[in-house]
Formats: structure tokens, C-alpha cells, sequence
């Protein structure tokens, strides 16, 4: 492994420093953040906007999916996927791709046709998320165009056993078990769960259902090693293994075809760390991450029993890294890293056996600088160099200033980018059925130089120059806020940003066959933008209730439809008299599954004596357009909100109404160290068939927890 | 008898009163606008049971004329006959490598009652396969594998006997359902509306 080549670099980065002591805590009590700066910084003096979510927010929603979790935060969104297949999270109006999730500061990987399926991840031993708004490519490379979603697992503090088991009645069951074990020499955490899910059917008379049943298992551990000097060695593994039972009906023209199957998820992650912390505030890590993601489907039809669909995908993930921290009196930090990523694809779906590899080279820097005592500024920069599409610079500068403890200003400017992923690079697919061909910009010169060897094209619309050549999809970006805290009325948040993006790859037609079918592929053909406003608002209202409140207005738009309305050449057709008539700006409402207004309530309740506990949460989403949503292999399908034919959405489609859901939860904690929780999800019972199939009804969910303490025996040992 | 009149009236006026509100020529009066439902371009017949492709296309173009709004038979397909033609989404007119007629044209954007006359710039285009002068008019949904006509696209053709034609396709399904389902509706017909302008001019209001 190249771990070893990197050494030099670090020696280096350590001589150049100066050494001081440990930066004094004397600020106030607070959540200490690592995600943003990739040092551990304190909430209230990060210049990043960055919001965390902690544990006894995740156990009062009572989720062990993270989508869920997500869904009620602040400037995030719940969206489909484009291809169908699950949800993903939209932050600040971007699409789900450009936020990188990631377990431990460790990347989740699995974008089988583009986006994550973030349902799979359990939220069992996740100890808090945190949530960085804002492009942070400039520490974390790609994916992280818009922000970065952290979930941070639970240190072993004490020896514990924990179980726990939930009852829905959307017939959804989950058991955990967890056992803690804290020693001199080690300490260790090990986990388990199982969740199993029987489906949705919002349409029993239809064959299938529109949720598949599935079942999945999670087993996670980690075992650190505390060593001399303030050195510890640690092991993180993760396992997650699902079985989904597909069971729907093909349409294809006049003919529906039903198909049975299965499809199967295997992933698993390796992460050793080697972590050196020195008396005069310098720090060293030595990690190395890998992680498989596999999937299989397989479907047959269900009146011969012969196959109709077929696919595997494996990908694999390595990614060794040095990052060292070394601090400057008390006035500056000084961060480096530098690492490599080596990605590998095998998947039935480019059409040969072949394993497509990619190799990403990266070092970054960053300085933090507390320039006067009220002024901090967060200067950094990170190079990637990719073997397919070359380098990437991208630098990030955030700063705040402290008018008092209570008042301060944040700004911050920074680039973040998206690299092609490998369908977009690879992909070899041919839909005779519906008459149409997609490729990979890497294999689709070859493709389409065969094809016309063999006659079969007709026309060819660009270059091979131009159709060969992707970019990745990147983005500008600045935020500015205050933040605000009145010792009577709460704390205020005001957030601004905006993001331009460009290059944002689409599919585009490259060639015409002789049997007049299209061939499309990818390219760099959309600009958009995305900004909005982000207000919180948070009051003890008293030492019981803690009122929490927020408001997210969005807008999203594509720049070349902006263009074309300014050029007078967007049209929309009247669904009635089919006529043509010209959309002009005012009318053009923005970007699919974008809500222009969206918003939370929230009242959490803790008794006094904190074994009484409830919340009362309020979460609303404005009116949006749909894009239409394909159903894949056993995906659901959503229809486009476009009803005058440009493909645009405007104020003459049909939007999805607005709509809020409401959800409680009570829990009573025992002295034992049992925990009995209650939930109503979604109490109005809201619901579209056609336009949410995901968005689930009303729900009454049962939580119980164990918790049994081994303190005592620590002592004996 | 009153469109002959007035159509002389227009060639002997022409030019001379082109300033003159009171007796200005109407071309309204010597344009007709037609409106056709459901033209039939090769529809299939049903569609193969194991791979959901459509069958019983006869590969032939449905003929058409502007002037009396007429579908021809096969047999006139090689004629003078007709100006325009469909086939699935493939529109051809009667020049060059389709057809031994003059009818040329071009597609342009704007609004169909907007247009008021020939735009003095355009660029009549013969076919020439594999480029036809009407191209690009349409949008394809690939989720939804619906095709339609692109909102706000003009086709402007001068016919045969050099009259000029302002078209729009309505739609390609049958009877032009509100929200196209691909897979009930059946694809393949034309509904359009066109002006003709009798008297040569190409002003069409």
C-alpha cells in the first residue's frame, strides 16, 4: 500500500512547526464539531454554517433509517431518486449526488446507477451526524459539492449491554443488540441489528407492491487500542447485507409483463487508524479505508419462470491517507493531509466482464488563523488528480467574527466539485424495447465507430472530440450569516447562500441509428443555481420545553432556461386547445422536487427528573414540480408535474400540493435501564398515491430499550 | 367569387397602398386555415407479445396536400400531387431526395397566431436525406416514452404551386389526450393546424 510513500511529506509538514500548548477551552461549553475543519473545533466558533443532530434527537424521532432522521432537518429534503430507486437527500436545493455522505469521515460508497440509497444505513451506535452546508471539496474532494453529512459512531466510554426492539404498525419490526467492553488495554463495541420491512401496497389490486419487502442485517464493531504517549490504534468494520423481494408488473406498450425475484445488497467497510497526539498540540493519523459494494438482482417472469432481467454490480473502494495538524501558538492551526483513492467497478451493466478502475491522487491544506481575538478565518485548498478526467483545484475560505459571545458573523467562499461516476463514464446500455442506446463518454466513441462499421448509423450530431471529453460537475459558492443569541428571547440563525453550478452532465443524443433510434451519452451541458435563506430559531422555552422552529425558502433554477425565456424561445402547449403560447420569466417556477417554502416545528418535553421525555414535531413541505421519475428495476414510478410540454416547470403545470406531516413521540425511562417509547408518525395521515408512492401513512410505532449497565464488574477487573 | 376578387385586388393593389390603412388589401381573406385530426403516419396494428415492440407498420408515408386538404393514395406518392407526408415522427415535403415536387421549408420558433408573415430572412430548405427541412420538432421523454411535438415550433413551407403554409403539430397521439399515456394511447397520428395564404403573398393576416 502507498502509505509509505506519503512519509517524507509529513516530516516535512511537522518540521515546519512550531510548537505550543493546547489551544485554551475557556470558551463556553459546547458541541465540539470535526466534521468541518477535520479537527475538532467548537459549534458556536466555526465559521462553516454547520448544524449537528444528536442522539436523543434520533431517539425521539425513532428511526433506524437515516432518511428518515434527515428528513426533518432544516434545509434538507426527502427526494426520489431520478431512476427510481429510493430516496436521497436534496441540501440547499442540490441534487442528491452532490452532498457526501459519509460514516467516520469515511465516504459511503454504492452509486449503482448515480445516487446512494441512504435507507440502508442504520442509525444503531451513531452517537450524532453532522451536517456541513456549503462546498467542502476543498478537505474531502469529490461529492462534497454542497455539503458534507458525517455520521459519527459511539465510543466505548463504559462497559454496557444495550437492547432494543420497534413494532410499527406499517408492519415494520427491528432488533438491536449492542455490547460495550471497556479495558486498560482495549475497548471494544460490537453491534447487531436486523430490520425487516413486509412493503407498502397503496394499490392492492394491482399486482406487486409499491414498496418491496425487504430484510437487511447490520453488524458493526470497533476495537481501539490505546498505546503510549497519547497514541492509539483503532479498527472500525462494518457489514450490511439486504435481501429485497421485487414482485411488479412491466408495462411495455399494451402488454404488461409481471416479474418475481430478488435482489441482494453486500457491503463492507474496513477502516484501521493509527492516531499519534503529541503534549504540544500536534496531531498524526495514518488511516486506510476500503469498502465493497455489491449488489444482484435477478428477475423472472412469472408465466414461463424465464429470466427477464439480470445485473450485478460491484464496486470497490481503497483509500490509504496521512492527515497531520500542528498549531502556532495559540493563534494558528495548520492542517495537511494527502492521500490516494483507487475505485474499481465490475458490473454487468457495461456490457463485458471488464473491471473499470480509476485512481485518485489528493493532498490538501488548511490554516486556521484567530487573527484578532474576535476574528477566526479558515483558509484551505485541496488538489486532486484524477486518472480519467485530470485535476481539480479547489479552495474554500470561511471566516466569522465574534462581536460578543452572543452575536457573530459568518461568510465563506468556496468551490466544490463532482467527478463523473462510472456509468456515466462506462455505461453499455441498449433498451431495444423502447428503441434507445446509452453510453459511457469513455466507451462510447468505440461503440458508435462499430455500429457504423455494421451500417447502422445514420447520423452522428458531434465530434468524437466533443462527445469523448467529461469534466466534472462543479460549483461556486458563498454563505453569509448571523447568528444571534438573546439571553430572553433564544437563539436566531439567519443563513444566506447561493451556488452556481456548471457543467452538470445530462444526457445527450450523439447519434441517430438507421432504425431511427436515438443514442444518447453523457456531457457537460447544464448550469444552474440554487439559493435560498435559512432562518432557525431556538428557545428554552423552560427548563422542560425547548421550542425549535425553522424556515428554509429555496430557489433553483436552470440558467439555459433562463436564457432561452430571456431569448423568447421557451413555449409552453395549452393541454386543452394544444396550441403553443411563450412562457416568460415570471411564470418559470425553477427546478423539479425543488419547494420554494419549507419549514419545522418542533416542542421537546424533558421532565426534571429526565425519565419523561416527548416531542411534538411539525414538518412542512410547500408546493414542488415532479420530474419524471422512471421506475427501474422494481422502482416506483412518478409521473412529470409538466402539462404544457416543454419539460420545464412552470406556473401552468401541475404541482404536488403542499403538505405537512406531524409526528409525537413519549417515552418513559425507567431506573432500571429500561426505556418504553411511543411514536405517531405522520398522524394526519397524509398522503399521494401518485406523486409521494414513498410517503408512508399514518404509523403507530412501539420502541423498547435496554440498557444494562456492567459497571460493577469493571471494578473487578 | 369573392376570394378571385379580392386576389386581384391584392395584385393590383400591391405595393402601390401598402401605406394606405383604408385600402389596404386583407390577407386574411385570401388565406384558409384548416385544422386536421388524427392523420394516421403508419400506425402499428398491435405490438409483439414477448418483446412489447409494435408490429404491422407498412413503412409507407401518408401523402397530403395543403390546398384542398386531401390525403392521397399510394399511387400519387411519386406524383407532384401532394406537398407534405408523415410516417411516424418522420415528416418529409415533396423535393429533392423525397419527392419530384418544389414544396421547401424550414421550422422556426414563435407562436402560430403570432406569426403574421414569412419572416424575411428564412431559408426554405428541399430535402435532402438524410436532412429534411422538417426536422427537430420534436421532444422525447425517455421515462415516460412520450413523444410530442415541442411547444412553440412553426413549420413554414411553400407548397408545390409556391403557395406559403404556416403549420403547427397539435399533437401524435390519437385524439390528442390531455395527459399522453405511451402506453394506452396509440402514437402515430397527426393532429395540426395550418393557414394558407391562396394568393402567393406571404403574409398570412
Amino acid at each position: 500500500m502507498n502509505c509509505g510513500n506519503l512519509l517524507p511529506f509529513l516530516i516535512l509538514l511537522l518540521s515546519n512547526c512550531l510548537w505550543s500548548q493546547n489551544l485554551s477551552d475557556s470558551l463556553q461549553l459546547n458541541e465540539v464539531i470535526v466534521t468541518a475543519t477535520r479537527t475538532e473545533r467548537l459549534l458556536s466558533s466555526l465559521p462553516m454554517q454547520t448544524q449537528f443532530i444528536k442522539s436523543k434527537e434520533i431517539q425521539q424521532i425513532g428511526s433506524n433509517r437515516l432518511t428518515e432522521v434527515l428528513a426533518e432537518q432544516p434545509g434538507l429534503q426527502l427526494v426520489p431518486q431520478i431512476n427510481g430507486l429510493g430516496t436521497g437527500i436534496q441540501l440547499h436545493g442540490l441534487n442528491a449526488d452532490y452532498t457526501l455522505i459519509m460514516m467516520d469521515g469515511e465516504p459511503v460508497v454504492g452509486r449503482m446507477t448515480g445516487t446512494l440509497e441512504l435507507g440502508r444505513i442504520s442509525m444503531q451506535g451513531i452517537k450524532k451526524i453532522e451536517v456541513v452546508k456549503g462546498p467542502t471539496s476543498s478537505l474531502y474532494g469529490s461529492e462534497a459539492l454542497g455539503g458534507v453529512i458525517n455520521l459519527i459512531s459511539s465510543r466505548p466510554v463504559e462497559k454496557e449491554l444495550k437492547f432494543s426492539a420497534r413494532g410499527s404498525s406499517l408492519s415494520q419490526y427491528y432488533a438491536s443488540a449492542l455490547w460495550n467492553h471497556v479495558a486498560k488495554k482495549y475497548q471494544f463495541s460490537l453491534q447487531a441489528d436486523a430490520f425487516s420491512h413486509s412493503g407498502l401496497d397503496n394499490e392492492p389490486e394491482l399486482y406487486g407492491k409499491t414498496i418491496s419487502p425487504f430484510q437487511n442485517a447490520t453488524l458493526r464493531g470497533k476495537l481501539i487500542i490505546p498505546l503510549k504517549h497519547e497514541s492509539e490504534f483503532s479498527l472500525t468494520a462494518r457489514a450490511f447485507i439486504e435481501k429485497q423481494n421485487s414482485q411488479h408488473q412491466v408495462v411495455q406498450f399494451t402488454d404488461s409483463i409481471q416479474v418475481y425475484g430478488a435482489a441482494y445488497v453486500k457491503e463492507f467497510a474496513v477502516y484501521p487508524q493509527y492516531m499519534k497526539k503529541w503534549k504540544f498540540g500536534t496531531d498524526l493519523f495514518i488511516r486506510c479505508y476500503a469498502t465493497q459494494y455489491q449488489t444482484e438482482t435477478e428477475l423472472f417472469q412469472n408465466k414461463d419462470n424465464q429470466i427477464y432481467y439480470q445485473d450485478q454490480f460491484t464496486q470497490q473502494y481503497l483509500k490509504p491517507e496521512l492527515q497531520s495538524s500542528c498549531r502556532y501558538f495559540k493563534q494558528q492551526v495548520w492542517t495537511a493531509g494527502t492521500g490516494s483513492i483507487l475505485e474499481n467497478v465490475n458490473t454487468s451493466r457495461y456490457g463485458d466482464a471488464n473491471i473499470r478502475s480509476q485512481n485518485t491522487y489528493y493532498a490538501f491544506i488548511q490554516h486556521d488563523w484567530n487573527l484578532f481575538s474576535r476574528l477566526n478565518i479558515v483558509s484551505g485548498l485541496r488538489y486532486d488528480l484524477n486518472t480519467v478526467y485530470g485535476s481539480q483545484l479547489n479552495p474554500k475560505l470561511s471566516s466569522i467574527y465574534r462581536f460578543n459571545p452572543n452575536l457573530s458573523l459568518k461568510a465563506s467562499f468556496g468551490r466544490g466539485f463532482k467527478s463523473p461516476d462510472f456509468r456515466q463514464l462506462y455505461l453499455n446500455f441498449r433498451n431495444n424495447a423502447a428503441g434507445y442506446s446509452v453510453f459511457g463518454t469513455e466507451v462510447v466513441v468505440e461503440q458508435l465507430n462499430t455500429l457504423e462499421k455494421q451500417g447502422l448509423i445514420k447520423e452522428r450530431y458531434m465530434s468524437d472530440q466533443l462527445i469523448q471529453s467529461l469534466d466534472p460537475e462543479s460549483s461556486y459558492a458563498w454563505q453569509a450569516g448571523i447568528d444571534y443569541k438573546h439571553p430572553a428571547l433564544g437563539s436566531f440563525a439567519i443563513h444566506a447562500y447561493r451556488n452556481d453550478l456548471k457543467g452538470l452532465i445530462e444526457t445527450k443524443i450523439v447519434a441517430l441509428t438507421t432504425a431511427q433510434q436515438y443514442i444518447y451519452s453523457y456531457s457537460n451541458i447544464k448550469r444552474a443555481f440554487t439559493q435560498g435563506i435559512e432562518f432557525n430559531y431556538n428557545k428554552d422555552l423552560n427548563p422542560q420545553f425547548h421550542l425549535q422552529l425553522n424556515y428554509h425558502f429555496l430557489l433553483a433554477k436552470d440558467k439555459d432556461v433562463l436564457d432561452k425565456i430571456k431569448n423568447k424561445q421557451l413555449y409552453g402547449r395549452d393541454p386543452v386547445s394544444k396550441e403553443s403560447y411563450l412562457i416568460h420569466s415570471n411564470e418559470y417556477f425553477g427546478l423539479a422536487e425543488r419547494s420554494r417554502h419549507s419549514g419545522s416545528i418542533k416542542i421537546n418535553y424533558e421532565s426534571l427528573q429526565k425519565n419523561w421525555d416527548a416531542s411534538v414535531r411539525y414538518i412542512l413541505r410547500g408546493q414542488y414540480g415532479s420530474a419524471a421519475t422512471a421506475g427501474a428495476v422494481g422502482g416506483t414510478t412518478i409521473p412529470s408535474s409538466d402539462r404544457n410540454g416543454n419539460q420545464v416547470i412552470d406556473n401552468f403545470d401541475q404541482f404536488v400540493s403542499s403538505y405537512g406531516l406531524l409526528h409525537l413521540s413519549l417515552a418513559h425511562s425507567f431506573n432500571n435501564g429500561l426505556r418504553i417509547q411511543g411514536n405517531v408518525e405522520n398522524l394526519f395521515n397524509q398522503r399521494d398515491f401518485v406523486n409521494i408512492p414513498t410517503l408512508t401513512g399514518r404509523a403507530f410505532i412501539v420502541n423498547i430499550q435496554y440498557q444494562l449497565k456492567l459497571k460493577s464488574k469493571l471494578q473487578i477487573n | 367569387m369573392k376570394p378571385l376578387v379580392l386576389a386581384i385586388a391584392i395584385i393590383i393593389f400591391w405595393g402601390a397602398c401598402n401605406d394606405d390603412n383604408n385600402t389596404a388589401p386583407n390577407p386574411a381573406a385570401t388565406t384558409s386555415s384548416v385544422s386536421i385530426s388524427n392523420l394516421p403516419a403508419d400506425p402499428p396494428t398491435g405490438y409483439d407479445p414477448t418483446n412489447g415492440k409494435p408490429i404491422g407498420e407498412k413503412n409507407q408515408f401518408t401523402y397530403f396536400r395543403f390546398a384542398d386538404s386531401t390525403i392521397l393514395t399510394q399511387a400519387d406518392s411519386a406524383s407532384s400531387k401532394w406537398d407534405i407526408a408523415f410516417k411516424g415522427a418522420t415528416i418529409i415535403l415533396n423535393s429533392g431526395s423525397s419527392g419530384p415536387g418544389t414544396a421547401s421549408g424550414f421550422v422556426m420558433n414563435g407562436v402560430f397566431s403570432d406569426l403574421a408573415e414569412v419572416p424575411a430572412d428564412s431559408t426554405f430548405r428541399k430535402d435532402q436525406a438524410p436532412t429534411y427541412a422538417i426536422s427537430n420538432w420534436t421532444s422525447y421523454e425517455p421515462v415516460s416514452k412520450v413523444l410530442s411535438p415541442t411547444p412553440g415550433k412553426i413549420f413554414v413551407i411553400k407548397t408545390n404551386d409556391n403557395k406559403y403554409v404556416k403549420m403547427e403539430v397539435l399533437c401524435y397521439y390519437k385524439d390528442c389526450p390531455a395527459q399522453v399515456n405511451a402506453f394506452v394511447h396509440a402514437a402515430r397520428y397527426y393532429t395540426f393546424r395550418y393557414t394558407l395564404q391562396k394568393d402567393g403573398s406571404k403574409k398570412f393576416k
